[in-house]
């Protein structure tokens, strides 16, 4: 049973997300301020943090970088329809993905699910062993990542951005790939969650000697993890 | 070099010309007149020695000095003079017409660039320190860019406010569509919710609208005669029954009789709106206190006082604007009713003015003047 922690100031729209949820089958606790979502989040023992980003007090881009400075738990934002701003700096700071609000519930709920499933250590025997990629080893199983022998920090979408590009290693993965079996999800139009985390990533890893970056952009196509 | 700076330069040009061919004609006329006829220049005494150019010391008298040229009798018109004139006036006329067209470039620049939605632009500082009408032109010029910035930020920011205003009822309408998919059992309560986010939406455009109208200044003339006094006790009849059956209480003192030519509809919603918010935040087991009194014959000043938290000193002006909600309190309603208030007192010719009260909570007077 998923515990998903709500941070949302519409207590109505909260308690009914909540009923919506819970029927679903979640575990679910709605605080309606950045700070009390701040200290839940880092404290309790949540599957996922859903936060808006309209909140009084912090606000949600303020309380995910508060939540990030001490966790790596999976965090959905809620943004204004609209408001790409908002979106991009959410998702730079480490947000696994982004609802636009007035959203259906079954669309958040979908989302969250997606979230879980990728989140979630595979069970399957299959990928005991590592994946290598040139520097990079990944384990699948562990969700743990390594990059010249050193544990890297990565958010678990951004991990399974990486494990999807080390896989591929050497070879290019459009973006309607990396959203689906990175986000879980299909890519929507004018949707630039991947650029950003793929942002992310590379700052993560690092350049390589000649001042290029690990993972190149194959412009109109998607990305490509270079080997070497 | 504008069309302008070649008129100027013309025109000037032209004025200086026919002057100083005026002034020589005159000049020449009177010298003619002076001399009689038989005169002229060879019975004038010859020129004083001097040096010439060389440095060398005048020849002495008797000997012709050399290259001194031809007599000035020969010359019809004084040249060197006519040139020196001309260049001069030519220089002038440009000055001049430079003077005059070079910030009318610069206002033009300005314009062009407000027009393109550039209401960052400045022009004074172009203006070289002047002090006169173009000058002022150019900070007429200025404060209107300024006020169009302001204008434009005011309406972007309230258009933001509004399309989020108009999304929250929409998702909550989303999400009670959800539950009643989800489960069948919850339609009847989903469907009552439904309903009060579809009066919540109205209210809101009904709101949005007394605004818009406000501020563009329409519907706002006077239709009747009103008492102001009698319309301020019937709200508060009214608001005291809400704020007894929300264990508040409300004061109302004040007997006379105000009346103006006005708008009862805008004042009424003014007043009501001002009343109800007082209720609102005014803490449990407390009193509003609504006092009506006339600081002048031709005035009437309303003060409704409340006892709750108040308003930190910096946002006393902000709590007038449209969607203004204190940071850190969960309210309902939409953070209108003070902004309609204020532009509706101020459509009368009034002012409202918020102030805390020194022992705690919230004070608005309202300033109406006689019309």
């Amino acid at each position: 049973m998923a515990k998903v922690l709500l941070v949302d100031d519409d207590v109505d729209l909260s308690t009914m997300l909540k009923e919506f949820l819970e029927h679903e089958g979640f575990v679910v606790d709605v605080v309606h301020d950045g700070e009390s979502g701040v200290r839940l989040a880092l404290a309790g023992d949540y599957a996922i943090a859903v936060l808006d980003v309209m909140l009084p007090g912090i606000n949600g881009i303020e309380a995910l970088r508060r939540i990030r400075a001490g966790s790596r738990m999976p965090v959905l934002m809620l943004t204004a329809r609209g408001d790409d701003v908002d979106r991009v700096v959410g998702l730079e700071l480490g947000a696994d993905d982004y609802v636009p609000k007035p959203c259906t519930p079954r669309e958040l709920v979908a989302r969250v699910r997606a979230i879980l499933r990728r989140a979630a250590p595979e069970m399957t025997p299959e990928t005991q062993s590592a994946i290598l990629a040139g520097r990079l080893r990944v384990w699948s199983d562990k969700r743990r990542a390594e990059w010249d022998g050193l544990p890297m920090d990565l958010t678990s979408t951004e991990f399974n951005l990486l494990e999807v590009l080390a896989r591929h290693v050497g070879s290019v993965v459009s973006k309607a790939a990396l959203s689906e079996q990175g986000l879980g999800r299909a890519l929507a139009r004018y949707d630039r969650s991947i650029d950003v985390h793929v942002s992310n990533l590379r700052q993560k890893l690092g350049q390589l000697p000649d001042g290029r970056s690990w993972i190149q952009t194959v412009r109109g196509i998607g990305y490509q993890l270079i080997r070497e | 070099m504008g069309r302008l700076f070649w008129k100027f330069f013309f025109a000037f040009f032209a004025a200086l010309l026919i002057s100083g061919v005026g002034v020589g004609f005159a000049v020449a006329m009177l010298h003619d007149q002076q001399r009689g006829p038989g005169q002229d220049f060879h019975d004038r005494p010859p020129p004083p020695p001097h040096w010439d150019q060389a440095g060398r010391p005048p020849p002495p008298p008797g000997e012709a000095p050399p290259n001194m040229g031809p007599p000035p009798d020969g010359g019809p018109l004084p040249l060197l003079p006519i040139v020196a004139a001309l260049l001069g006036s030519l220089a002038a006329s440009a000055l001049l017409a430079w003077h005059f067209s070079k910030p009318v470039r610069h206002l033009r620049w300005a314009l062009g660039e407000i027009a393109e939605g550039r209401f960052d632009t400045r022009v004074q500082q172009l203006m070289d320190g002047r002090r006169d009408e173009i000058a002022d032109l150019g900070r007429d010029v200025d404060l209107m860019a300024q006020k169009l910035d302001q204008l434009v930020t005011t309406q972007r920011r309230l258009l933001h406010d509004v399309s989020h205003e108009l999304r929250s009822p929409l998702a909550r309408l989303q999400a009670a569509v959800g539950l009643a998919r989800q489960d069948p059992a919850k339609v009847a309560a989903t469907l009552d919710r439904i309903d009060r986010e579809t009066v919540r939406l109205d209210a809101l455009v009904g709101h949005l609208l007394t605004l818009a109208r406000l501020d563009a200044g329409t519907g706002t003339e006077a239709t009747a005669q009103l008492d102001v006094v009698e319309l301020v006790a019937d709200i508060a009849q009214d608001a005291r029954f809400e704020a007894q059956a929300a264990h508040r209480e409300l004061r109302f003192t004040g007997e006379d009789s105000f009346a103006i030519h006005g708008r009862e509809e805008l004042l009424h919603r003014a007043f009501e709106n001002v009343l109800r918010n007082a209720v609102k935040f005014t803490a449990p087991g407390t009193t509003v206190d609504v006092i009506v009194d006339k600081p002048a014959p031709d005035r009437l000043r309303v003060m409704v006082c409340d006892r709750g938290p108040g308003v930190p000193e910096r946002e006393l002006e902000a709590i007038f604007e449209p969607f203004h909600r204190s940071p850190g309190t969960v309210q309902d309603g939409f953070g209108l009713g003070l902004a309609i208030a204020r532009r509706a007192v101020e459509a009368h010719g009034g002012t409202v003015r918020a102030a805390n009260r020194p022992d705690g909570g919230l004070c608005l007077e309202i300033l109406l003047p006689e019309r």
